[in-house]
């Protein structure tokens, strides 16, 4: 899938994590874009990160 | 290089993270959009930091046709699947296709079977569609067991709906209504991948009756069994599926015409169902454009071994050895030479590198003795040992050898010994005339493939490594110094700087030696480990 594609149907970005195999990695990725207010569009933000494990996850 | 993260859309690439990277990644890179050079890709030859997943050879010399959607879509949401293209291709098939239309169109892609064997998937089509018989059966072979290998399994995680909807366009053109997968037990990942893809299916009419209005109804269920090598073949795989042991059969009636319940059955692999939407999708012409004449499309390699970048590489077919190694692959690590590759699987013969050259089809692989199979690679470098390699595959193939035919029981059991004893220092140079003669044999007289490959290691490793077998009899030396019985390690004096830390670590006390003066090993009490080797920082332990 091309970049354009990923930006029509999902978030600005997408950070896609193949392979989850270091636990608590993704879950603190999740953790800082939340805090940040970074994984919905709004106001303060110009992005819209959703962080997304296609393989599955280990944590 | 795992784990590695994507960030779409500037396709920036991060390897080897941790979680202490998170803060710093998310601030510099989603924030900022700085690249953090710490985290980047380092190519291992020229040691270039590459920081997008584009630039990186192990991805750009990549066709990914089959691999596709992985680690783009939501494996478990067929609205993803769908918002990329999905279901498009079942929706022209029912739509403006007859069964005739898709079984030509198929045939015309030149699309071979990715499960091993290669036969043209259209005309197994065409058998099935053509046999008698009210009720017929498409099944998917998720039964993935070579060692190493995890296309398959990779596959069903990450794109399970691609898979199903290659598999009702293939019930719609042979005329089956009801479908089975069968993945084994322990691939629990892809088992709930597929569980979810066919509930998800269902719920959007995509599996079940009248399927998008057309008339046509179909419906697929996942079965599961034991996991073994064997267990994957065509027969053995519809008696699992039955309730069965799973045991192949003779196959002198094919199973197109009696399979699953002596029914008509076509049974494809996931990487086969797979590409069969895009086949629609694209046109039967682009998809023969890419590869060779008569080996079509693109093949997935399970690359392992000693190679740089390990992985899933899909490749056009004809790709040759040496870009698959080199340029994917990233060469061998440490800068030891290659030596040689095994393709195909366990039972895929070895290739030497005078044939790094060659393109991988089906025919040029067959020929130089080794196989396509399901594409798995085993990449070995010199100080690798193909006697010994050739003994461990065997005795894979013994133990996964469900014992019906003697052949197949006894003649891989045979050749297990001789060459356990070659390894031992025990061997005669009659036993490699005994090895051709045994393994030709069992490949003439054995019922299914297991049997019928089984052989491709020790023969391929006679006809390229032979003067690697005679030493091993005639010298009694392992030329790789790996054949424990054939070595023996040894401390160089001008090297070894008395650390003491072979001495600490050898679990024998075979090692003495003052402190800051060279140590030594005796050769009676050692048991050939090989630690004192790993553990030293001076390359002062050798082996002869």
């Amino acid at each position: 899938m091309s970049a354009s594609k990923a930006e029509q149907y999902r978030a600005d970005v997408l950070v896609s994590c193949v392979h989850d195999r270091e636990p608590g990695l993704m879950p603190a990725l999740e953790e800082e874009v939340r805090r940040r207010g970074l994984e919905e569009r709004s106001g303060s933000s110009m992005l819209a990160v959703e962080v997304f494990v296609p393989w599955g996850r280990c944590s | 290089m795992g784990p590695v993260l994507l960030i779409e859309p500037d396709g920036i690439f991060y390897v080897g993270l941790k979680p202490a990277d998170v803060p710093e990644l998310v601030e510099e890179t989603l924030v900022k959009g700085r690249v953090v050079e710490r985290l980047t890709y380092e190519e291992p030859t020229t040691h270039a930091c590459i920081s997008y997943c584009r630039d990186i050879p192990f991805y750009n010399k990549q066709e990914r046709i089959v691999l596709r959607h992985c680690g783009m879509v939501n494996p478990g949401s067929v609205e993803e699947y769908i918002a990329v293209g999905g279901y498009q291709a079942l929706g022209k098939v029912l739509g403006t296709m007859t069964p005739e239309e898709v079984i030509e169109e198929v045939k015309k892609s030149g699309l071979r079977g990715r499960g091993g064997a290669g036969f043209s998937t259209g005309r197994k089509w065409e058998s099935a569609r053509e046999a008698e018989g009210e009720i017929k059966y498409v099944l998917t072979n998720g039964d993935e067991g070579d060692p190493n290998c995890f296309m398959d399994r990779a596959l069903m995680e990450a794109d399970p709906q691609s898979i199903l909807e290659g598999m009702i366009i293939g019930a719609y053109a042979v005329g089956a209504h009801q479908g089975f997968v069968y993945i084994p037990f322990e691939h629990t990942g892809a088992v709930r991948s597929m569980r979810t893809a066919i509930e998800q299916a269902r719920e959007f009419g995509l599996l079940g009756e009248d399927i998008l209005g057309s008339g046509f109804s179909f419906d697929v269920e996942l079965r599961m069994g034991a996991h073994s090598f064997v267990g994957g073949e065509s027969t053995a795989l519809m008696h699992a599926v039955e309730g069965k042991v799973s045991e192949p059969r003779p196959k002198h009636v094919h199973t197109t015409e009696k399979g699953l319940w002596g029914r008509p059955s076509c049974l494809n692999n996931v990487k086969t169902w797979n590409m069969v939407p895009e086949i629609i999708n694209r046109g039967a012409e682009w998809f023969a454009g890419i590869g060779t004449e008569s080996s079509t499309g693109t093949q997935v390699f399970s690359l392992a071994g000693k190679v740089n970048n390990v992985g899933l590489a899909e490749v056009p077919m004809g790709t040759t050895v040496r870009e698959l190694v080199f340029d994917v692959g990233g060469g061998v690590p440490k800068e030891r030479e290659f030596k040689a590759i095994q393709i195909g699987g366990p039972s895929g013969g070895f290739l030497p590198a005078d044939l790094l050259d060659m393109p991988m089809d089906y025919e040029t692989l067959a020929e130089a003795g080794s196989m396509m199979g399901t594409g798995g690679v085993v990449v070995l470098d010199d100080r690798t040992c193909v006697v010994d390699t050739a003994r461990y595959f065997v005795d894979f193939l013994r133990d996964e050898s469900c014992g019906k035919c003697t052949s197949c029981r006894e003649g891989i059991r045979r050749i297990l010994e001789i060459l356990t004893r070659i390894t031992e220092g025990k061997g005669e140079l009659s036993d490699l005339d005994v090895l051709e003669r045994l393994g030709r044999v069992v490949h003439a007289v054995s019922l299914c493939g297991l049997g019928k490959t089984a052989s491709n290691p020790v023969l391929s490793t006679l006809r390229y490594f032979r003067d690697e077998y005679v030493a091993h009899i005639v010298d009694h030396k392992c030329p790789a110094g790996v054949c424990k019985a054939l070595i023996e390690y040894y401390i160089d004096e001008d090297k070894c700087t008395g650390c003491g830390l072979c001495r600490l670590k050898c679990p024998e006390e075979a090692i003495s030696g003052e402190k800051k003066e060279p140590h030594v090993i005796d050769p009676e009490l050692c048991i050939r480990c090989g630690v004192c080797h790993d553990v030293c920082r001076f390359d002062a332990v050798g082996v002869r």
